[in-house]
């Protein structure tokens, strides 16, 4: 739903280095799921000396593996590109944007743009064998659309129905046991892993507007998906900023642990 | 002396209780967690109302209260965690090699920096978002409390805290935010940086960002 999309932003805007959005993740626990999902690049280093290490402690993880980057020259050259894109174009375009566009109307945008994600959300629903969530996401379609005015308002999300947990093809495909490959940066384009990006280009597939607009129109109500998200998440993208000393290895992480977690759920 | 005389027959029931309470005394005394009562989420409730607190003092609203604010939150918040053994586990091997000075430094420049992603990401909702605990994991070592942020317009977003055992109580050593383990994406970073410039980058990196 809308709503959750708003809350994915704050790590989807720093995912992307503000080019452009991505959504999905969700959680869950049990005792034996504890340690970390994705550990980090240390996990070549041998463990701390024993000396003075504790018993034991959840940020242990034997079997952690480190985040698979074999292309991180090539890609932390596209980040860069992307960085500057953001900081040249994307977040200026969204100061303006903020600017003169009032916070209901770039709400309404934000919510209409989800709901034109029901199929992408469904299909994958129903690939994922998640039939209830598939349920969801028409129902929420359906009301949305009509009584929420084409998808402005979000009548579901107020109406406390369950969240969309953001289903793609990515996802799918990892829920069927392929594996997510290497990571993979290029411009233009949100972090992904080669997996995600095949599963990217099937999504396009099932982006209703592709269909009925020109190449040109879709591009630009993707463009305007991203500079009204960014626009929405100006503070907090600065803030994460402040909080970060190494922004590629941060993005990098953080996508590779909200994918597996996604797929996990 | 009568009275001495009658003691011993009297002292049976004295003895037994002696012997009890020397043995409850044992008990109390060998119970390796006397202070697990209290669990792993009522540690996170008491970090989480500890913060709310804050932010809904009349007392401290208004810009002008900002940084006093923020150092009180910093306050609870830096009670809440286990600084020590997040830091050593960020920084894998290359804690081995710090002096105890070192340690310290590299431990206060850690928990400044993780408490600002906590402030970031999840505090500054606190205030006008509700907090929901969705369930809790433990196996006595450590343990995993999921809440949910929930708030009208914005939906839903999932916080999930770690916590482990230290000293008889739960201690905190990461927060999960979105799908994302804080603890391991510093990791990630420290280690970049370790890898491709040195230890004394990453702390110049975080002496910079800390100030």
């Amino acid at each position: 739903m809308p709503s959750r999309s708003t809350w994915k932003t704050r790590w989807a805007v720093l995912l992307l280095g503000g080019a452009a959005a991505l959504a999905g993740c969700a959680t869950h626990g049990r005792a034996a799921e504890l340690r970390p999902v994705v550990a980090d690049g240390a996990s070549a280093l041998p463990a701390p000396a024993s000396a003075d290490a504790t018993a034991r402690s959840p940020l242990d993880d034997p079997a952690e593996v480190g985040d698979y980057d074999p292309w991180e020259p090539f890609n932390e050259r596209m980040f860069a590109f992307n960085r500057g894109l953001d900081r040249w174009v994307v977040k200026p375009a969204a100061t303006g944007w903020r600017k003169v566009v009032p916070e209901p109307f770039r709400e309404g945008l934000q919510n209409a743009f989800h709901n034109l994600g029901m199929p992408r959300r469904f299909v994958n629903s129903l690939l994922q064998g998640k039939l209830a969530g598939a349920g969801r996401e028409l129902g929420g379609f359906l009301v949305n659309s009509t009584l929420g005015l084409g998808g402005l308002v979000n009548i579901a999300q107020r109406e406390g129905w369950t969240p969309s947990n953001g289903e793609d093809t990515g996802q799918t495909l990892g829920v069927w046991g392929i594996g997510p490959g290497p990571y993979l940066v290029l411009p233009f384009m949100p972090p992904m892993t080669v997996r995600d990006g095949v599963g990217f280009a099937v999504d396009s597939l099932l982006n209703p507007v592709g269909y009925v607009a020109p190449f040109a129109a879709n591009a630009g109500m993707k463009a305007t998906d991203t500079v009204n998200t960014r626009a929405e998440n100006l503070e907090v993208f600065e803030d994460v900023e402040e909080s970060v000393l190494d922004l590629y290895s941060a993005v990098r992480n953080g996508y590779l642990q909200r994918r597996q977690k996604a797929i996990e759920e | 002396m009568r009275r001495d005389q009658r003691d011993p027959r009297r002292g049976v029931p004295g003895i037994a209780l002696t012997i009890v309470a020397a043995l409850a005394g044992l008990v109390w005394a060998s119970h390796p967690t006397p202070a697990l009562t209290a669990g792993p989420q009522d540690a996170v409730r008491q970090l989480i109302a500890g913060v709310t607190a804050v932010l809904e003092d009349p007392a401290l609203q208004g810009p002008a209260q900002k940084a006093e604010r923020q150092h009180r939150i910093a306050r609870v918040i830096h009670d809440a965690f286990d600084y020590q053994d997040m830091a050593r586990h960020s920084l894998g091997a290359q804690w081995a090699a710090l002096t105890p000075a070192e340690r310290d430094e590299f431990t206060r420049l850690f928990a400044d920096l993780f408490e600002r992603s906590y402030r970031v990401l999840v505090v500054r909702f606190l205030g006008e978002r509700t907090t929901t605990y969705v369930g809790e994991s433990s196996d006595g070592q450590w343990a995993l409390v999921r809440t949910r942020l929930i708030s009208e317009k914005d939906g839903e977003m999932p916080v999930e805290y770690r916590l482990s055992t230290v000293g008889g109580r739960w201690t905190l050593v990461d927060i999960v935010v979105d799908g994302v383990s804080l603890a391991a994406n510093y990791r990630v970073q420290f280690t970049k940086i370790i890898r491709t410039s040195s230890y004394q980058t990453l702390l110049q990196r975080m002496r910079k960002r800390v100030e």
